[in-house]
């Protein structure tokens, strides 16, 4: 059945749909007009996204200080498809300084740009650049509307120093020694860990067969995953290639209690010492850990002088020095005779290249 | 019904006073023909969505010519540009962006590898064309364009100058016969060097060329295909019995279908790049099908590849290993996939 509506309601519908055609042209009119701005193919991607009020301004702050970490005329920083907010901010702020801007279809590059803003434990804000493997990180407050470093510039992956009074928030904190002030810390551990990289050389491979299942093992996993000679029986080492064409320049033994791991005040001591000569364009550090003689823990010689070498890398790495300047080597038998390398000790070589 | 009558005369008589205001018919969304830094939208006032997308296909032409070539190779070469004071200029810079090549803003003219571009319009013998000119360094690329109903088309060969791989450049014009028509025009590459040829053919567009516009292939896609033709066209082809095997690493991808690494392969990449030596050669072996043929496992290997580069290590040190039957895998599986390197030393 249809139903017939009174004349006087279907006039009414109709200027209703004369003035809402008009509405709708009109904004049409309008939307076709406008010049959208230009975000990037994938700008919108993540629309829950939302950024933090002022967070421009500390992503800009911990941006300022790259100058002095990356030289922006030599360098290109790569951004990947997806960009957020922060990312096109930090695009526009890194073109300014000078850096070539390289868009990627995945995560190419060695200064493949990741920005984070995150509350941390305390609950407070936090901007995290990552640039390759050099991470920056600093926390800020607000004061009387405005943003303000809380805290000092945390920088990982790199030893260099900078001045953070130059930083753009530098001289709100100028006063303040503890904030004005940078720390040295170990990046972000990865997520699913490092594909191990194994050895192939004949000789290994012969050396395995040649070898008693009793013997010290010709091989085995450092703390980067990869496979390194056990240095008893290869007094050269894995990375001879890396370092013989270098110059010693410093050396530290640190002897470790038996069967320990423990590093102690004196180690880190003697760590930050060699530190103080180190020069992150030119040298690399090789640690040398050594267990030799009788051992009544399960991992034996193996577990210890790997775990001592681990243990000074750690170190090293919580220090700021890049994964890449250090090579992290071992040597371990259950005869200590005739040995190069001290029974249970690491043996650090600061090794620097003359050009 | 009169007053119903003066309301809709109202409103059609405001209609092309509004039109006139919002300018509506001739502004297209300029955002996709826009750099993504330091862009000037207002050089695009006025201008229809037509031409844009002429000078957007005559971009990509010269874009795609200029990523083969070994000078410019976008891997290696950071590109300095100045802000655009043209609709062109501002198409040319997003097309070097979508290149993958690394794009420094300068003041002025400085640096190595300065964009100049330019577009001159000519009266020739063969009527009214177009020329555009693209130089980066030593390198110029040049071609003329003519336009007619269906679109922009070549009408030359397009000229490279002051490169010595230029005959190894490989023209896709299919974005020009996709606009249709019933035309001819001539591709191919002419050098300064006449030690240097290249193929030269004639291509016939027709009617049935025509492509929906959401079906034609977009300069993304065919910059990045191009680009990674180029470089599965640069690796070393090599005796393995040359050759004694050091170290070996399997990356795994996620899945079947990414392109992202993750930092995990990252960092084993950049640890097997320290310990090169002149003279190796790195083997990536991505294929794991049993017929040989996998484009997404060419995808991984090209992207282990550019990775390898990022690390400052050439081209001709990194070969792709043949296919190898590992395992069954149904095409709809996505799990994730193993990328095995192997570092190689030459024998002494």
């Amino acid at each position: 059945m249809i139903k017939t509506l009174p004349l006087s309601q279907r006039l009414a519908g109709a200027q209703h749909k004369v003035i809402a055609a008009a509405l709708l042209l009109l904004g049409a009119a309008s939307a076709c007009s406008s010049i959208a701005p230009n975000l990037g193919a994938n700008a919108n991607a993540d629309a829950n996204n939302t950024l933090a009020p002022l967070s421009d301004q500390m992503l800009e702050d911990v941006l300022s200080v790259m100058p002095q970490l990356i030289e922006p005329r030599l360098n290109s920083i790569q951004f990947g498809p997806n960009v957020d907010e922060l990312d096109i901010i930090a695009a526009r702020t890194l073109a300014k300084a000078g850096y070539g801007i390289q868009r990627v279809t995945a995560d190419q590059g060695i200064n493949f740009f990741i920005a984070n803003q995150f509350k941390n434990e305390a609950g407070i804000n936090t901007m995290r650049v990552s640039i390759g493997e050099l991470e920056v990180t600093r926390v800020y407050a607000t004061e009387d509307g405005n943003i303000i470093p809380a805290g000092p510039f945390e920088l990982a992956g790199t030893r260099i120093t900078i001045n953070p009074a130059l930083s753009l928030l530098g001289s709100t904190v100028s006063n303040n020694a503890i904030v004005n002030n940078v720390e040295y810390t170990s990046i972000a551990p990865i997520d699913g860990g490092i594909p191990t990289i194994s050895l192939l050389s004949n000789d290994i491979i012969q050396g395995v067969v040649d070898q008693a299942t009793t013997a010290p093992g010709l091989t085995s996993i450092n703390s980067t995953k990869l496979e390194v000679k056990n240095r008893f029986y290869d007094v050269a080492g894995t990375f001879s290639n890396l370092i013989n064409d270098r110059e010693r320049v410093a050396r530290e033994v640190i002897i470790f209690p038996n069967d320990s791991m423990r590093l102690g005040e004196q180690g880190k001591q003697r760590i930050n010492k060699l530190l103080n000569q180190f020069s992150e364009a030119s040298d690399l550090i090789n640690v040398i850990g050594c267990s030799n003689g009788t051992t009544r823990l399960a991992i034996g010689n193996e577990g210890l002088a790997l775990g001592r070498a681990n243990r000074i890398t750690e170190e090293l790495l919580t220090l700021g020095v890049p994964n890449r300047s250090i090579l992290d080597d071992a040597c371990w038998s259950e005869d200590s005779t005739g040995v190069d390398f001290p029974n249970r000790g690491v043996v650090i070589d600061l090794m620097r290249s003359e050009t | 019904m009169n007053n119903i009558r003066r309301q809709i005369a109202a409103v059609f008589l405001t209609m092309p006073i509004l039109a006139l205001l919002f300018g509506c018919q001739s502004t297209p969304d300029v955002e996709p023909y826009l750099p993504r830094i330091n862009s000037t939208a207002d050089t695009m006032a006025g201008m229809s969505k037509a031409e844009l997308d002429n000078l957007q296909l005559v971009s990509t032409n010269l874009v795609s010519a200029l990523l083969q070539l070994r000078e410019t190779n976008p891997s290696t070469t950071t590109l300095q540009v100045s802000t655009p004071g043209t609709a062109f200029g501002n198409l040319m810079i997003r097309a070097l962006e979508e290149a993958g090549y690394s794009v420094q803003h300068v003041s002025a003219d400085q640096g190595l590898n300065y964009v100049r571009y330019g577009k001159r319009n000519s009266e020739t013998e063969a009527g009214f064309v177009v020329d555009y000119d693209l130089s980066i360094g030593k390198v110029t690329l040049r071609r003329e364009y003519i336009t007619n109903r269906s679109g922009i088309f070549p009408s030359s060969l397009m000229s490279i100058v002051g490169s010595q791989s230029a005959s190894t450049v490989v023209l896709d014009d299919s974005i020009f016969t996709e606009q249709g028509g019933n035309d001819l025009f001539i591709s191919g590459v002419e050098t300064d060097n006449a030690s240097q040829r290249s193929e030269i053919k004639t291509v016939q567009v027709k009617d049935y060329d025509l492509t929906p516009d959401d079906k034609r292939t977009t300069q993304q896609i065919l910059l990045g295909n191009t680009r990674k033709q180029q470089l599965g066209r640069t690796v070393a082809s090599i005796n393995i019995n040359d050759y004694t095997r050091m170290r070996r690493a399997v990356l795994i991808f996620d899945t079947r279908t990414t392109n992202i690494m993750g930092r995990g392969n990252k960092r084993a990449i950049s640890l097997l790049a320290r310990e090169y030596q002149p003279n190796d050669v790195y083997s990536i072996t991505a294929c794991t099908d049993a017929d040989g043929e996998d484009e997404s496992a060419f995808t991984r290997a090209v992207r282990v590849q550019e990775e390898f580069m990022g690390h400052e290590i050439p081209s001709k040190a990194i070969t792709f290993a043949p296919c190898i039957r590992a395992s069954f895998r149904h095409t709809s599986d996505n799990s994730p996939v193993p990328v095995t390197i192997e570092q190689l030393r030459r024998k002494n």
